[in-house]
C-alpha cells in the first residue's frame, strides 16, 4: 500500500500545469463552441428561412452585401447584430482582427506547460511527497544562459520523467520585456533576497523541509548532465543527514 | 420597438474605436537593460565632446530617460546590492545635471563624476545583463538547438523558427488574414469553386504572390477538414487578383469545413496559418469525436498504412522519430513512393480543437528529381506541446496518385501529480 501511494505521488512537479492545460483547453474549447454555436445558428436559421431564395437574390443582384442585410433583417436581437458585426464590410475587418488575435492567443496558450512559478504552492508540495526543489532563478528574455538552460534542461520531456528524477522545480522568471505580474515580481524579488541571488542563471536546491543544500549555474551537456550535478548534491545532503 | 440598426452603428464605431486605440500597443517592446546600458554607453563617451548648450540640454535629458528607464528595469539586482545601484543611478542623474548646468571646470568634474558612478553601477549587474541577446533561432522538433542564423535543422532538415523572445520585432501570431468567398455553399459530391482572400491583419491590403516565400514548392498551401476531421485535402490555389486566389475541392462530409492557409510571408520569414471557414448549407449536427480510440493503421485501395513509433506513448513536449510503412495490396513493401512537393510524403496532424495544427516533416532534404521512388519507410519527427487527440493525415503519392491516409494518436500530459 504505501509503495503504490509513493508511486502515486511519484509524478514530478506540479499542480498548476494541470491549470494551465485546463485553461488552455478550456479556452480553446470554448472557442471553438462559440465559433461553431455561431455557425449553426446562422446556418439553422438560414435553412430554415429559405436559404435557395436568398441565394437567388444574391445571384440575381450580384451583391453580397444585399444577402447579408437581408439575413441579418429576418434574424432578430443578438444573431442579426453578430451577423451583421461579421459580415457589414466596415466592421468585417475589425472583427477579422479580432478572430485573429482569439486564434494567435490559441499557441500561446497552448505552448505554456511552465513548471510551478507559485513557490509556496511547491514547497508545500515537496514536503508532502517528501522530494527535495530546485528553485530556478532565470530571465530567459535576456540571459541567454538562462535560456539555454530553460531549452536544453527544463523544457525537455526527459526532465520530466519522475522515474529517473525525482525532484520538484519551481521556475522564478525574472522577465524584461515580457508580460509579468505584480504578485509575481514581489514573490520572485522576495525569494531572490533571501537567498542573496547574484548570477542568472542560479538553480537553489532545497531539501524537502525548505533548507538550502546546494546551488547550481548553467551546465551544458543537457538533461544528463544538469540532473547528474542536482542528484549528487541532493546524495551528498541525504549521507550527510545520516551521520 | 428599438431598431436595431442604430445601436449597430454605435457599437458599431465603439469598437472601432477601441481598436484604434488599442492597435499601436501591438508589437512594442520594453528595453532590455543591455539596451539602455548600450545607450548610456555612448552617451557617456559624448559627453566631453559636448559644448553647445541645446546640444547639452537634449544629451543630459536623454540621459537622465535612458537612467530612470534603466532603474525600472533592473528587476535582477537584489537586496543590499539593490539600495547601492538607487542610490548610484541618483547621483549619476545628480552629476549628469551638474555637468550641464555648471561651468566649464564644473562640468568636467561632473562628466568625471557621472563615468565613475556609471562603472560601479555596471559592476553590480549579472554579467548577462549587460550583454545583449542576439537573435536565435532553433528547431521546433529540437529546441535545445540554438542558431544565430535561420536556415535547417542539421537533424532533421526543418526549417528553422525564430526564438521570439529574442526577437521582439516578430510576433508569433498570424500577420495575415483569409476569408473564403463562395457563390454557392457546399454540397456533399459536388466539386465547390472557391476564392480565398488572403490581407495584412495591420492594413488589410491584399497579399500578393511576391509577399509570400515558398515552401515545399508552393507559395500558399491549403490544409481544408471537415470539423470531424475525416475529410482532408491538400490544395493549391491560383492567384485570381487582388489577394484574391482560386481553389475548388470536392466535400465528401456534411459538416463545416474550415482553411489553414500554410503561408510564409517575406516581412518575417516565418511560418504561419490563416484560418478560414467556408459556408456549408450542407451543415448537419456534426461534432468531433471526443473518445475516438488511438489508430495508427489505415488502408486505402487495398494499400495498407502503418505508423510506429519509437516511444508507445508519445508525450507532450517530446520530440519522438516516427514512421509510415507502406505495404501494397499483394502484400509486398510499397517502394513506388513518388515525389510530391518536394518529399516522398508529407504529414499534418489537426487537433481536436479543429485549431491547432501540427507542422510535421519528413526528415531529410528536399528531393529534386521528379522521377525518384522511395519507400516502403517514411521517417519523420512527431511533436506536440498540447496534449489530447490528434488526427494525423499523411500525404503520399502511388503512381500518380494521391493518397491521404488518416490516423488517430493521443499526446499524453507529462503530468501525474494530483492536485494539493
Amino acid at each position: 500500500m504505501r509503495q503504490r501511494t509513493e508511486n502515486f505521488y511519484a509524478g514530478r512537479s506540479v499542480e498548476v500545469q494541470y491549470n494551465h492545460d485546463s485553461r488552455g483547453e478550456d479556452g480553446e474549447k470554448k472557442t471553438r463552441d462559440a465559433l461553431v454555436g455561431l455557425e449553426q445558428k446562422n446556418r439553422r436559421e438560414c435553412v430554415n428561412r429559405e436559404t435557395e431564395e436568398l441565394w437567388q437574390l444574391a445571384n440575381q443582384y450580384f451583391e453580397r452585401d444585399a444577402v447579408h442585410l437581408a439575413v441579418a433583417d429576418r434574424l432578430s436581437g443578438i444573431p442579426s447584430l453578430i451577423y451583421s458585426l461579421l459580415m457589414k464590410s466596415v466592421l468585417r475587418q475589425f472583427c477579422i482582427f479580432c478572430l485573429g488575435a482569439v486564434i494567435s492567443i490559441q499557441p500561446v496558450l497552448s505552448c505554456d506547460v511552465s513548471d510551478d512559478t507559485n513557490f509556496p504552492r511547491s514547497a508545500a508540495l515537496a514536503k508532502r511527497t517528501n522530494r527535495p526543489l530546485l528553485l530556478a532563478f532565470i530571465g530567459t528574455d535576456w540571459s541567454i544562459s538562462s535560456l539555454k538552460l530553460d531549452r536544453e534542461v527544463f523544457d525537455q520531456a526527459e526532465f520530466a520523467d519522475d522515474s529517473k528524477y525525482n525532484f520538484l522545480l519551481c521556475k522564478l522568471q525574472f522577465y524584461q520585456t515580457q508580460e509579468r505580474s505584480l504578485e509575481t515580481i514581489r514573490q520572485n524579488e522576495e525569494l531572490a533576497t533571501q537567498y542573496n541571488v547574484q548570477e542568472f542563471p542560479t538553480v537553489v536546491i532545497l531539501s524537502p523541509d525548505g533548507r538550502e543544500i546546494g546551488r547550481l549555474g548553467y551546465i551544458s551537456g543537457g538533461v544528463k548532465a544538469f540532473a547528474a550535478a542536482a542528484n549528487a548534491i541532493i546524495a551528498k545532503s541525504r549521507q550527510q543527514e545520516q551521520h | 420597438m428599438l431598431r436595431p440598426n442604430s445601436l449597430r452603428h454605435q457599437l458599431g464605431w465603439l469598437l472601432l474605436l477601441v481598436y484604434i486605440t488599442l492597435r499601436p500597443c501591438y508589437g512594442q517592446a520594453q528595453q532590455t537593460v543591455a539596451q539602455l546600458a548600450g545607450k548610456i554607453d555612448s552617451e557617456l563617451a559624448a559627453i566631453l565632446s559636448m559644448s553647445s548648450s541645446t546640444k547639452k540640454q537634449q544629451l543630459s535629458a536623454s540621459l537622465v530617460h535612458h537612467v530612470t528607464g534603466l532603474k525600472e528595469q533592473s528587476i535582477m539586482v537584489f537586496g543590499g546590492r539593490r539600495e547601492q545601484l538607487e542610490e548610484k543611478l541618483q547621483q549619476l542623474i545628480q552629476s549628469c545635471e551638474n555637468w550641464q548646468s555648471g561651468s566649464s571646470d564644473e562640468a568636467r568634474a561632473a562628466a568625471e563624476r557621472a563615468r565613475k558612478f556609471w562603472s560601479e553601477i555596471k559592476s553590480l549587474y549579472p554579467k548577462e545583463a549587460l550583454q545583449l541577446l542576439p537573435p536565435l533561432w532553433s528547431c521546433p522538433m529540437h529546441q535545445e538547438l540554438m542558431k544565430t542564423a535561420a536556415g535547417n535543422c542539421p537533424i532533421c532538415s526543418m526549417p528553422l523558427e525564430p526564438i521570439y523572445v529574442t526577437q521582439p520585432q516578430l510576433t508569433e501570431s498570424p500577420i495575415i488574414g483569409a476569408e473564403i468567398l463562395a457563390d454557392r455553399p457546399l454540397e456533399i459530391g459536388k466539386r465547390a469553386d472557391l476564392r480565398i482572400r488572403l490581407f495584412f491583419f495591420d492594413k488589410s491590403q491584399p497579399v500578393a504572390l511576391s509577399d509570400l516565400e515558398e515552401t515545399h514548392t508552393h507559395k500558399i498551401h491549403l490544409l481544408i477538414s471537415d470539423i470531424t476531421e475525416t475529410d482532408y485535402h491538400h490544395e493549391h490555389p491560383e492567384a485570381a487578383g487582388d489577394g484574391e486566389y482560386a481553389f475548388s475541392f470536392t466535400p465528401q462530409r456534411p459538416a463545416t469545413y474550415r482553411v489553414w492557409a500554410d503561408l510564409r510571408p517575406v516581412r518575417t520569414h516565418v511560418q504561419q496559418y490563416s484560418v478560414a471557414n467556408i459556408p456549408s448549407s450542407t451543415w448537419r449536427q456534426a461534432k468531433l469525436p471526443e473518445n475516438e480510440p488511438e489508430n495508427r493503421h489505415a488502408e486505402i485501395d487495398g494499400y495498407k498504412f502503418e505508423l510506429s513509433f519509437e516511444k508507445d506513448v508519445i508525450h507532450q513536449r517530446d520530440t519522438v522519430a516516427g514512421k509510415l510503412r507502406v505495404t501494397e495490396p499483394d502484400g509486398q513493401p510499397c517502394r513506388k513512393l513518388g515525389v510530391v512537393m518536394g518529399a516522398f510524403g508529407h504529414f499534418v496532424g489537426f487537433g481536436d480543437d479543429f485549431v491547432t495544427v501540427l507542422h510535421l516533416h519528413p526528415t531529410g532534404p528536399p528531393v529534386t528529381d521528379p522521377e525518384a521512388r522511395s519507400g516502403p519507410e517514411l521517417p519523420f519527427y512527431f511533436r506536440s506541446n498540447k496534449t489530447g487527440l490528434f488526427r494525423l493525415f499523411a500525404q503520399v503519392k502511388i503512381e500518380g496518385k494521391d493518397f491521404f491516409p488518416r490516423f488517430v494518436l493521443r499526446v499524453h500530459s507529462l503530468q501525474r501529480l494530483p492536485r494539493l
